[in-house]
């Protein structure tokens, strides 16, 4: 099986291809598609464990709640990496507002952009909440493999809430600035705790 | 084998949740790493050819250079890490019928499990390298950029702690005591100089955002 992003757009970058157009000179993709891509490696990562674990043990009720996370991370990956793209065109879309004389466009830009790096962190935690429980339901073989995941979605939520930030620096609205800080803010803070809450064993505070 | 490198993103994030045990987390450090390394060089390179930072544009051509260098390693890692982890798995599947079939297959082993080492050791080695590069950065890059310096930390802070998961967790099956502890202080100094070096990049970035 290979997803909609494999045939086109920046799925179907190579790795080396991708990291070296990110050192490019050119905007995107810039930071803000690099925020998204740990946090769907990460999604790949808890998959893998969730699949090895299932697999050590098929018939227990254990394994029917890690074929679930299994999945629901497959869909994440996709989802996350969905917003690479998304993230790029929104940039592009504020560079291009950037040179009409019309204010109101270059707000409604920004405006757009602040979700994709949004809905970065609001996956990413997701990613973090279900690598947190691979960590310490997984099979302890792959437990290492959880706890990077753990690492690669927190930094997708810390990279993504940095993003976020920028755009809405940009934005009039107070009131839109504000109700996204506070989530920014709530989400960091659950990361923060979910990212202490994984066992010691797999992951030093 | 396809080497990793060449897959697309959706290919190689859909190995990684393949139920196969390679690629894994060294891999997807290593990627990390690269792409931070990625961010520091194009902030780098933009700055040093904007006319208004001329009086840094020295500094930052060499930060630049550096930077393309560890990020090129780091996506040759993605797949070294990957071939060293699967070469552990065949010396456990060697036969172990006789004593002697019993000793060459624990020196393989053990050979395997040292050569999984060396692949994280260098991500953490280079990720440590971006991070420092991603402080100057940070700080001599241009302002309008810094969210890409700081997301460059963030990343190469996640690849040294995910590599440093890998290193240790290969340790833990080596037999040799010295290099045992060798390896383990190595990646314990980079923890905290990575500590350091990220909080610094983070806080100028923080500054600069307001």
């Amino acid at each position: 099986m290979t997803g909609r992003l494999a045939e086109s757009g920046l799925g179907a970058t190579s790795l080396t291809a991708f990291a070296a157009a990110l050192a490019s000179t050119t905007p995107t993709p810039g930071g803000s598609c690099a925020a998204a891509l740990p946090a769907g490696l990460a999604a790949g990562l808890v998959a893998m464990v969730a699949r090895l674990s299932a697999e050590s043990d098929p018939f227990s009720d254990l394994s029917f709640e890690l074929e679930a996370v299994a999945s629901e991370a497959d869909r994440l990956r996709e989802e996350v990496l969905a917003l690479l793209e998304e993230d790029a065109t929104a940039f592009d879309r504020v560079m291009a507002a950037r040179r009409l004389p019309d204010e109101q466009a270059v707000q409604d830009a920004y405006r757009a952009a602040v979700q994709p790096p949004l809905e970065v962190c609001r996956r990413s935690l997701r990613v973090l909440e279900l690598a947190v429980a691979m960590a310490d339901k997984g099979n302890p073989h792959a437990a290492v493999d959880a706890g990077v995941a753990v690492l690669l979605a927190a930094a997708s939520v810390e990279a993504g809430a940095l993003n976020a930030q920028v755009d809405l620096a940009a934005l009039e609205d107070e009131a839109f600035r504000s109700a996204c800080a506070d989530e920014l803010r709530t989400i960091r803070g659950r990361a923060e705790q979910l990212r202490g809450s994984a066992p010691a064993a797999v992951l030093p505070a | 084998m396809t080497d990793l490198r060449d897959l697309s993103l959706a290919e190689f994030s859909e190995a990684l949740a393949s139920g196969a045990p390679t690629p894994g987390g060294g891999s997807a450090s290593a990627l990390a790493g690269s792409l931070a390394a990625g961010l520091v060089a194009m902030v780098a390179r933009n700055t040093a050819a904007n006319p208004s930072f001329a009086d840094r544009a020295e500094a930052l051509r060499e930060i630049e250079t550096e930077a393309e260098r560890h990020r090129l390693e780091l996506v040759g890692l993605v797949d070294e890490d990957a071939a060293a982890f699967d070469r552990v798995l065949a010396a456990f599947r060697l036969p172990k019928e006789t004593d002697e079939l019993k000793a060459a297959r624990s020196r393989a082993i053990q050979a395997g499990y040292r050569g999984a080492v060396e692949p994280p050791l260098q991500v953490c080695r280079h990720a440590l390298a971006v991070l420092a590069l991603a402080a100057r950065v940070a700080e001599l890059g241009n302002p309008n950029a810094v969210s890409d310096a700081g997301v460059g930390a963030l990343l190469a802070g996640s690849a040294l702690e995910g590599a440093a998961l890998n290193v240790e967790i290969n340790l833990g099956s080596i037999k040799d005591e010295d290099y045992r502890a060798a390896s383990g202080e190595t990646v314990q100094r980079a923890r905290v100089e990575a500590e350091a070096l990220r909080e610094q990049a983070l806080a100028r970035v923080r500054e600069a955002l307001g």
